[in-house]
């Protein structure tokens, strides 16, 4: 008992900060303004105490639950993002006063939703994880204000995401027709090859569907920029970065237990493809921030579909790595929005004319935000795409690489775009000067990309030996 | 075949109907009550495919949860806040409206087909129909393999309620 | 450790630079002035006694090798030879120029400036030291960005479209090379199960026709655009003429550089036999831009637009001799690098100075300078004579003996490239018959050349001087690396490639 229980330490935990927030959102009166300040110190507790139970292992729960290194990986990864986003949402100007503890309360039930994800190995499990986060995020979605686009926004979410669900829920039971279980470890000794089982691998890409629609993988992808477009900065910087880790860390499982020819692969390698492509040339002619980085997520779910397709412990740890460098750096672009933002508007690339003269610092982490989102060195996006590319290499996917190298040719230039809005171009008039101090947070998400491009010696190790778990 | 197979093909022939009329009916209907007697009608179909598989536990769950319990909350909720009246506004049917009507009815056929007959063709092996399963299986399955899936229900659960009321507090102040 | 330190000295010293500037803005350019000398001091210290040390791998003076990413084949590994000496001596010379050009050019923002210039050097640095390919491509992206802020943030009107054109030209490029390397590493991995991106062992891998003609050709296109060759050149003058004096020395003095040492160490010791094949075609296309730049540079009236085509044409001798590939040419290859850094540079260095004076870099606007700037329109008129290769001076001991070189190879091109060496002499009497001739023009007022600025251009006409008259340190210098590379690319063994049996896990290394 003793033992499970230092196995579940990150998850006790968050339970623990959803349990307080809880008590604060019914007990506080109504017109108590202040957020949580405890909450930050609380998430970075957090950090230490998944770095604390890297090392765990074990399977739960009559072995739906399944404690190892990819979970540990991708529990520290929620928690570091959860840790960021609440630090970000600190003046949280969209959302009335009255309503910050309940925000809160969805934001780290949502992130508790995710780190269930990391863990689970049993399909429904899997679903219902699944669902915490996204309920959450409905409710999320539509928290700004009287913003007519947010609720725009949140229906859309939803419509999408139960349409996603349902398909996902329609493949699970072509899996359960076929298969006769659940369980990924049943699963994975199964047949899944089409001429064996076709149902089966239906069922697969049915399920994936769902998560496909989590990582805003073309054809599951048109949520994506209207969503970041119509809610809060603040909320778009969560649905942008932790949710994908989720879906990852699922994709990672599933994609495990197949052969590396299977069509699902296939599948997945064209999708990828075209999810790159149609985002990178949808981004090249937005204006609004948010809905750039929005198509520019398109494109990075179709990068880490290339380190799924390898099918091999480097492509599996490759696309662990990635997805959390994509965590980092968006959250990094992220940060310098919400700061512009002040009252909460949405930020076009024309308001960062001018942020070199007004706010240097936030001006420097944009520039390491976005050359990170190319993939230029020294910052991580390059070793993380580097570690993609060697991994698909050779792998029956080399067309892959290929489209991918070219969409990085494609990407360069609207990345570029932002920094020359950051550092060349000069505001017609005066911006509001953000304030000062405010480049901190951004400043260590900077950095962190800096050091894990210089050194990500340690962190991809990991990575590959969690995948070496999945695929010896 | 016995008489009971085509018992069986006729009873799940009327369940069809119920369900897929019903859906149709809550999604055409411009009235409110309407959309929802054509839910409670599909619920309904549903109940009676859990009869057909032997799980009559399920459907009398069914039917109580959905048709009696949400149902009947949905139709409170109708009649507190507003009149059950159609909204206007809906576009007739014009040459577009048909266009696009015939479109979404493409696309959503093209994959049911498709599923269609992959299924026809290769039908999955059925595994013979166990008699019922009684209730304390049921109850071991949902503490034991299913135990974690089970609790995590009651989260979402939570979570939908707490959403929903974050959500319904916000629209009656924007009201 | 050294090489280590001779690209982390910059490194830090940029950060630092960038850092003093909320509160002392002017310590930035005193930091980067003791970096360059502390470097430069660094450098000196490896000038062995001795360049033709006899060792296994090649004729490298001083190595480093440090595990980076050791389970990828990936290591921290830089080597000086004879070869790389001289280009980063050159390195800091002109460093050391870029530094004295913006000294009072640049009034905003100077740490940042500083902290860009100091980063471009040393990924540079890193660029010539790096015998890993995953780390020369490392380095080779990195002096991108900086660069890119050189020139968008601190440059001309046109600078933020010139920028962004440099930055995708340069980087698509580059992301090709990216391929061709990835290529490489994964045919030797699974030809040998080793999977390594050391250059050391990459040499000699058999490759097939057409997988070595396309790997070469990866390579080939990064290393033209920056080089750069004709059809890839369209950057190079919005880059040269929107940047700043600095920006615009180390495009032209170093970055163009860059490009030529890759095709010497990289292409044609990696690929023999496919630039073998395609040295002819590259060849003529070298001739083209020779004429072509020439031609173009005749007619521009800007004057740094003027001194950017002529880079065009210098480079195309660069690239004429490199794929002539024999020992003369190659050391003339060298020479010339060297001398058309200084001497553009220099022409650069004036253009900055003249437009800092009087804000125009029209060539129609100017004439009789002679008479106000005595000192600035003679050291134009050397510069000027240098680059068209005067005999005395280092161009001329390049050209000469580049044109030797080719013409053991093909004598119509070494002809053809002759007609080149008569263009230089029209367009550069030409700017110092616009710009400095004529009548003097009434009330202007125009401040003779400081005392840092003559400094600055006295060192780098007593090189070229020096180099004019006596040559021999370079290629006593250089001999035993370029020998070793020609040797390499020569005794290859060129066996077809055998491909894997199907099946096999090219992961499977040990």
């Amino acid at each position: 008992m003793i033992q499970q229980i230092s196995q579940l330490l990150p998850e006790l935990w968050q339970i623990a900060v959803v349990l307080v927030l809880f008590l604060e959102t019914i007990g506080k009166p109504a017109n108590d303004a202040a957020k949580p300040k405890w909450l930050p110190l609380a998430a970075a507790a957090g950090i230490f105490v998944a770095v604390f139970s890297l090392k765990a292992d074990g399977l739960l729960f009559f072995k739906a639950y399944q404690v190892d290194s990819l979970s540990q990986f991708f529990k520290l990864a929620v928690l570091v993002g959860f840790f960021i986003v609440v630090l970000n949402a600190d003046p949280l100007p969209t959302v009335e006063s009255e309503k910050r503890s309940d925000y809160f309360l969805f934001l780290a039930l949502s992130a508790l939703g995710l780190m269930f994800l990391a863990s689970t190995v049993e399909l429904i499990a899997v679903y219902m994880a699944l669902e915490i986060s996204s309920y959450s995020l409905y409710a999320l979605i539509p928290l700004r204000g009287k913003d007519q686009r947010a609720a725009e926004a949140g229906i859309k979410y939803v419509l999408f995401g139960a349409a996603a669900t349902a398909v996902s829920l329609y493949g699970l039971s072509y899996i359960l027709a076929t298969q006769h279980s659940t369980y990924l470890e049943v699963l994975a000794a199964a047949d899944w090859t089409w001429t064996h089982s076709p149902l089966a691998v239906i069922g697969l890409t049915l399920f994936l569907a769902g998560f496909f629609y989590k990582l805003a993988l073309f054809p599951f992808h048109f949520w994506c920029p209207d969503v970041y477009d119509g809610t809060g900065n603040e909320t778009a910087a969560y649905v942008a970065t932790l949710p994908k880790l989720g879906a990852v860390v699922i994709m990672i499982r599933l994609v495990a237990m197949l052969k590396p020819e299977n069509g699902i692969i296939t599948i997945i390698a064209v999708l990828g493809a075209c999810s790159m492509t149609f985002g990178n040339l949808s981004a090249l002619i937005q204006k609004d921030l948010k809905r750039m980085l929005g198509f520019s997520s398109v494109s990075h779910a179709g990068y880490i579909m290339v380190g799924l397709s390898a099918v091999s412990a480097k492509g599996l740890a490759a696309a662990g790595y990635y997805s959390l460098v994509y965590v980092l750096m968006n959250l990094a672009c992220f940060w310098v929005i919400c700061r512009l933002a002040t009252d909460g508007r949405n930020i076009t690339l024309d308001d960062l004319n001018g942020l070199y003269k007004r706010a240097p610092g936030l001006a420097f982490i944009m520039a390491v935000g976005a050359f990170a989102l190319v993939g230029l060195p020294p910052t991580a996006g390059f070793m993380g795409k580097f570690f993609l590319l060697t991994s698909a290499w050779n792998r029956g996917h080399d067309w892959l690489v290929i489209i991918a190298c070219l969409n990085t040719a494609i990407s360069i230039y609207y990345y570029l775009n932002i920094v020359r809005h950051a550092y060349t171009a000069e505001a017609e008039e005066p911006l509001p000067a953000p304030k000062p101090g405010s480049a901190l947070w951004g400043g260590v998400l900077a950095t962190l990309l800096l050091i894990l491009g210089a050194f990500p010696g340690p962190v991809f190790h990991y990575a590959e030996v969690a995948g070496k778990l999945l695929i010896p | 075949m016995s008489m009971m197979e085509y018992l069986a093909y006729a009873a799940f022939g009327l369940y069809l109907f119920l369900i897929v009329a019903g859906g149709l009916a809550a999604v055409l209907s411009k009235n409110l009550i309407r959309s929802l007697v054509g839910l409670i009608m599909t619920l309904f179909g549903v109940a009676g495919m859990y009869f057909l598989m032997s799980a009559p536990f399920i459907a009398l769950m069914q039917i109580l949860i959905y048709v009696g319990a949400v149902s009947v909350l949905i139709f409170f909720a109708i009649m507190l806040t507003r009149a059950p009246g159609g909204e206007s506004g809906i576009e007739g049917s014009t040459p577009k409206a048909l266009k696009r009507g015939l479109l979404a009815l493409a696309t959503a056929l093209m994959p049911a087909v498709i599923l269609g007959a992959i299924i026809i063709r290769k039908t999955p092996e059925t595994l013979p129909l166990k008699p019922e399963t009684a209730l304390t299986v049921l109850g071991e399955f949902l503490t034991g393999p299913f135990a974690l899936s089970f609790e995590l229900i009651s989260v979402v659960l939570f979570v939908a309620m707490a959403g929903a009321v974050l959500l319904g507090f916000e629209r009656r102040k924007s009201e | 450790m050294i090489l280590a330190f001779l690209i982390l000295i910059p490194i830090c010293g940029g950060v630092l630079a960038w850092t003093m500037e909320s509160r002392h803005p002017g310590t930035a350019r005193w930091i980067a002035l003791a970096v360059l000398l502390g470097n430069l001091g660094l450098t000196a210290l490896l000038v062995p006694a001795r360049f033709d040390v006899v060792s296994a791998v090649g004729p490298f003076l001083i190595s480093l090798e440090l595990a980076w990413m050791p389970a990828l084949g990936i290591h921290f590994h830089l080597a000086l030879d004879g070869l790389n000496l001289v280009l980063v001596f050159l390195t800091h010379f002109l460093g050391l120029t870029a530094l004295a050009a913006a000294w009072t050019e640049i009034e905003h923002k100077i740490g940042f400036f500083y902290f860009n210039l100091l980063w471009v050097l040393a990924g540079i640095m890193g660029v010539f030291l790096a015998l890993d390919l995953f780390l020369f491509y490392f380095f080779w992206e990195m002096m991108l960005i900086p660069m890119f802020f050189l020139i968008s943030v601190f440059g001309h009107a046109n600078r933020t479209y010139a920028s962004i054109k440099f930055f995708l030209f340069t980087q698509i490029s580059g992301l090709l090379m990216l391929l061709a390397i990835l290529g490489l590493y994964f045919i030797h991995g699974r030809l040998t199960g080793r999977y390594t991106f050391n250059y050391l062992e990459l040499l000699g891998t058999p490759l097939s026709d057409v997988s070595g003609m396309l790997l070469m050709l990866g390579f080939l296109m990064a290393f033209a655009v920056k080089l750069p060759a004709v059809p890839l050149h369209t950057w190079l003058p919005d880059a040269h003429t929107e940047a700043p004096t600095a920006g615009s020395i180390i495009l032209a003095g170093l970055l163009l550089k860059t490009g030529a040492y890759g095709i010497m160490r990289f292409v044609v010791p990696l690929f023999p036999k496919a630039a073998a094949a395609a040295a002819p075609f590259a060849m003529f296309l070298a001739v083209i831009a020779i004429l072509y730049g020439a031609l173009l540079a005749l007619s521009q009236t800007d004057f740094k637009r003027l001194v950017a085509y002529t880079s065009v044409s210098h480079m195309g001798f660069v690239m004429l001799a490199i794929f002539a590939w024999n020992q003369l040419a190659l050391q003339g290859a060298l020479i010339q690098i060297i001398c058309h850094g200084l001497s553009t540079g220099a022409l650069f260095f004036l253009a900055g100075a003249l437009q800092e004076r009087l804000h125009t870099r029209e060539l129609g606007r100017m004439g009789g300078l002679w008479a106000a700037a005595p000192r600035l329109s003679g050291m134009a008129l050397f510069f000027a004579l240098a680059s068209l290769g005067l005999p005395g001076l280092g161009n001329f001991i390049a050209e000469f003996t580049i044109l030797l070189g080719v013409y053991q190879v093909s004598k119509p091109l070494a002809v053809l490239s002759a007609l080149g060496l008569i263009s230089a002499a029209v367009y550069s009497l030409w700017i110092i018959q616009a710009a400095f001739h004529g009548p003097p023009q009434p009330k202007l007022v125009l401040a003779d050349l400081s005392g840092r600025e003559s400094a600055a251009l006295l060192a780098m006409l007593a090189a070229l001087v020096f180099l004019g008259l006596y040559p021999q340190p370079v290629f006593t210098a250089a001999e035993p690396a370029l020998t070793h590379l020609t040797r390499t690319a020569a005794t290859q063994k060129i066996t077809e490639a055998v491909p894997a049996p199907p099946g096999e896990n090219p992961h499977a290394s040990p």
